[in-house]
């Protein structure tokens, strides 16, 4: 018997935006993730996948109920101890990378480090680590615009596991990239998982991504609507999400065909 | 990488950004320190509360005036554009101290760049700029020395600006919702709106203005027209009715009437399909819709700064004109009959010039003062007097008979129809024992401006038959062709003769009234030039920013209407015309703005200042095409590397 280290757990999240039309983008989510897993979370368009990835990250307070991180709920903390508790605990993945483009790629990295004002050494020689890890050494001393998309996401992997981070949260993070490119980040995010051990949650529409997931959490219309489990083989985790997907009933352009 | 080491990047690899805000900020630091160094000077300082005192003076506060809020409207400008950078730096754990302190660390690098660069560039050219305050002043020579306060003064304000600024910045960037930073907020589709009621009220407030503006010269038209300019003119702040209404106008006519104009165009359904006539219109109406306080600003800069040049420029070329019509002659000595000196001050005159080889010819008249019962003061001269001096001035001699009088204008800029004593028509004497029909009005000042008020010229014997004699005068005028030189002479003669003496005896040159002014017109021309050059670089500045903040958007526009086959001609042309617009729209308006404050001018001065107006508006519309193909060029070619050939 092993003691379940829970890291999030999200507790009856509802989510209204508007005020006079309101509109609902989420209805009483609850989920739980523990340390070390792989969750991906799916859904049509409009679904409430992103919102649902917002309220995770700190960025969108819920309209009711509880999120915690590590048991503790973050919208608790005053605005600073939030900012500490991001820089610490949280590592961010976006579609489109979101680096920075005045400072190179090396600079980038170490931005989560550089914040909580690590001393130059121990920068230096955990940027090596890391870069070695998702072989990037090469381009550290470019600009982000001399880099490719797949090469720019790595990059952006680096800086939110820079830090050793509780959580990584992911929001299409193969979303711009061609499906080699999307491949190698996906393996990159398997093998993260695996051998540090960082507990990641992906939001992403790509049923090739979403199958190197552990777990599969379904939404539709802001609810939850099903969730799958990995057995030993992707493949076939492939096509059972392709089958949820199609009775999930969303547009047929929603989702990619097959890129195996 | 430190903190301070990410800031520095930030503001090194950001140089295209920066670059015009930082070469204005430069600039306006180098003109006010310059500014403080001549104020500070030993000379000028010893010579407390003169003109240039209070000249430069004012000048520098409104320098400072000016740095706030360019410094405040740029970086607000800045912060907004990297509002996405700054989500990504929140979600990444950054707090707001700290997001503050990056702020205030990236402001004050820039601003000790630019008091440090605009401090030496002054110091290199201190020389040049007091030899040429040496020379306005007509003082030997301003020795350098080293500007200790200067350096102080300009240092202390200019990082309390920076200082200021950078305190404000957590009110400028929303801090509080990282999600909108992050994913900007959507703005972009939001509906065109327009009030018609506003674009008419533009149109109003423009022509009120203009109309205040003009309204002197379209005096006598017609007499409904006259009453309205009579109430007008008697209205109090009329300058700053006039001043308001032009303002808010203008910034009408971009917010609203800008619009309003282009909508209509779009209704034309023939031009608006035509081509690429639909890209441009329609993309103008968002671009000047998000645009308009930036042209509003361009629009009011500029108009200061061509107001402010041609001004200046037009009175220091008209200083001469001026003083030939204010002095007809170039020097008059007047005595009264209590002054037992006049033919010895007269001989000393005279002795004077001839020792300094001065040819002149001199003309002498008698004038009778008269107070009539109700306290109206009349001064007579007798016509062969009067046609002495009228040949002097190449004006027309009179034939006056007995029953008549020829009125002469006191002031050089004399209105007929508003000058009482020149719209007399009968003049009465010796409390009416001579009454008088008056024949008509002379057509200049015939001794200099202000003296002798209520001139009348009579028939020699009507003159001699005057019994009511308040006081006799002697007046001497000199003509001397080479006055330019005779300030030597008049300084020498002010040594013997003073001023003159109550009552006794006063005289005047004409070149000391023309020195003073021209000094006090050419410490204008100094000021007036480097502050309307400051405007107009700010202006410049602002649009340059504006131009590159927009690329991004632009950009990704243009990818997508390549792709659906717009050739590279026509996104050529879509964009020159845009990027046209934006800077011509402001220079016209400006320009028209400028001719309005200029006639305001013209009203106080004799000669007239539309060659000057014409050579400033051309000269700024030379910078401006240059500004143009520049910027247009590159932005056109920048965008040719991402569209898809």
């Amino acid at each position: 018997m092993y003691c379940k280290l829970e890291i999030l757990k999200l507790k009856h999240i509802f989510k209204i935006y508007g005020e006079k039309v309101q509109h609902c983008a989420l209805k009483d989510i609850n989920l739980s993730i523990e340390k070390g897993e792989f969750v991906g979370i799916m859904g049509p368009s409009g679904s409430g996948k992103t919102t649902l990835l917002n309220v995770i990250s700190t960025i969108d307070p819920p309209s009711s109920g509880e999120v915690l991180i590590n048991g503790e709920n973050p919208y608790k903390l005053d605005n600073s101890k939030l900012a500490f508790f991001r820089r610490k605990k949280l590592g961010f993945v976006f579609q489109d990378f979101n680096l920075i483009d005045t400072l190179t790629i090396g600079e980038n990295i170490v931005l989560p480090l550089t914040l909580d004002g690590a001393k130059v050494s121990t920068i230096d020689k955990k940027l090596k680590e890391v870069a070695s890890r998702l072989n990037i050494e090469s381009i550290l001393e470019k600009r982000t615009y001399e880099v490719s998309g797949g090469q720019a996401q790595r990059a952006a992997i680096a800086r939110a596991i820079i830090h050793s981070p509780l959580l990584l949260l992911a929001d299409e993070p193969t979303g711009n990239l061609d499906s080699k490119a999307a491949k190698d980040v996906m393996e990159l995010f398997e093998s993260i998982n695996r051998e540090v051990g960082v507990t990641t949650v992906m939001v992403t529409h790509d049923p090739m991504s979403a199958s190197y997931c552990h777990r599969v959490i379904f939404i539709k219309d802001g609810q939850f609507f099903n969730e799958i489990h990995r057995g030993e083989s992707r493949r076939k985790f492939y096509q059972q999400i392709i089958d949820v997907l199609s009775l999930l009933g969303g547009e047929a352009s929603d989702f990619s065909t097959v890129r195996l | 990488m430190t903190f301070l080491q990410f800031a520095f990047n930030n503001v090194k690899r950001n140089t295209r950004v920066y670059l015009a805000y930082f070469l204005s900020s430069v600039f306006t630091i180098m003109v006010f320190f310059s500014f403080a160094v001549n104020l500070f000077h030993p000379v000028i300082a010893s010579k407390k509360g003169g003109a240039v005192e209070l000249i430069i003076g004012q000048t520098e506060v409104a320098i400072l005036v000016f740095s706030f809020l360019f410094v405040l409207i740029s970086v607000s400008a800045f912060l907004k554009v990297r509002s996405k950078e700054f989500g990504i730096l929140m979600i990444l754990g950054m707090t707001k101290k700290q997001l503050s302190w990056l702020v205030f660390i990236e402001n004050m690098i820039i601003g000790c760049l630019a008091i440090i660069v605009g401090i030496v560039l002054g110091l290199v050219f201190s020389k040049l700029f007091l030899m040429l305050l040496g020379n306005i002043l007509s003082y030997e020579s301003l020795s350098f020395y080293f500007p200790y306060k200067a350096i102080l003064l300009t240092t202390g304000f200019f990082t309390l600006i920076f200082l200021g600024i950078s305190a404000l910045t957590p009110f400028i960037i929303r801090t509080n919702s990282i999600k909108n930073l992050l994913h900007g907020a959507k703005r972009a589709n939001r509906e065109i709106r327009f009030s018609i009621f506003q674009s008419i009220a533009a149109v109003l407030l423009l022509g009120l203005g203009y109309f205040m503006a003009l309204s002197p010269q379209l005096y006598d038209i017609n007499p409904l027209l006259d009453k309205i300019i009579l109430f007008i003119e008697n209205a109090q702040y009329t300058e700053v009715i006039l001043t308001t209404s032009v303002v808010v106008g203008t910034y009408l006519f971009f917010s609203q009437l800008s619009i309003f104009v282009l909508s209509r165009l779009k209704r034309n359904r023939s031009f608006y399909m035509n081509k690429t006539n639909m890209l441009w219109i329609s993309d103008l109406i968002y671009r000047i819709r998000d645009n308009a306080r930036m042209l509003f600003l361009v629009t009011i800069l500029s108009a200061v700064a061509f107001t402010a040049i041609t001004g200046v420029y037009a009175l220091s070329s008209v200083v001469k004109d001026e003083s030939l019509k204010d002095n007809p002659f170039a020097l008059t000595y007047t005595s009264s009959s209590s002054n037992d000196n006049e033919q010895q001050h007269i001989n000393t005159i005279d002795e004077m010039l001839e020792s300094y080889g001065f040819k002149y010819e001199k003309y002498k008249s008698e004038i009778i003062k008269q107070v009539s019962k109700d306290n109206q003061v009349i001064h007579i001269i007798k016509q062969s007097d009067y046609n002495n001096r009228a040949s002097a001035l190449g004006l027309e001699q009179v034939a006056l008979d007995k029953e008549q009088a020829l009125l002469v204008p006191v002031y050089v800029r004399f209105d007929p129809k508003r000058d009482k004593t020149l719209s007399q028509k009968n003049i009465a004497l010796d409390n009416g024992e001579i009454n008088l029909e008056v024949a008509g009005i002379a057509p200049k000042v015939i001794f200099y401006s202000g003296l002798f008020p209520n001139l009348v010229v009579v028939n020699d014997e009507t003159y001699d038959k005057i019994t009511n004699i308040q006081e006799k005068y002697h007046s001497y005028s000199y003509d001397i062709p080479d006055w330019l030189n005779t300030l030597e002479v008049t300084e020498k003669l002010r040594a013997k003769l003073g001023v003159g003496e109550h009552g006794k005896y006063f005289w005047s040159t004409r070149i000391e009234g023309y020195n003073l002014e021209n000094q006090n017109k050419k410490l204008f021309l100094y000021v007036g030039f480097f502050l309307g050059a400051i405007f107009f670089l700010g202006a410049s500045s602002f649009l340059y920013f504006r131009l590159y903040t927009d690329l991004n958007q632009e950009k990704s526009k243009y990818i997508g209407m390549s792709k659906l086959g717009l050739s590279f001609e026509e996104m050529k042309k879509v964009a020159s015309i845009q990027i046209a617009v934006l800077f011509f729209v402001p220079y016209i308006l400006a320009s028209i703005h400028t001719y309005f404050a200029i006639s305001v001018l013209q009203t106080v001065l004799y000669s007239s200042v539309l060659n000057q107006f014409l050579v400033v508006i051309g000269v700024f519309l030379v910078l401006n095409i240059i500004y143009y193909v520049s910027v247009c060029s590159r932005y056109v070619n920048y965008l040719k590397r991402f569209i898809v050939q």
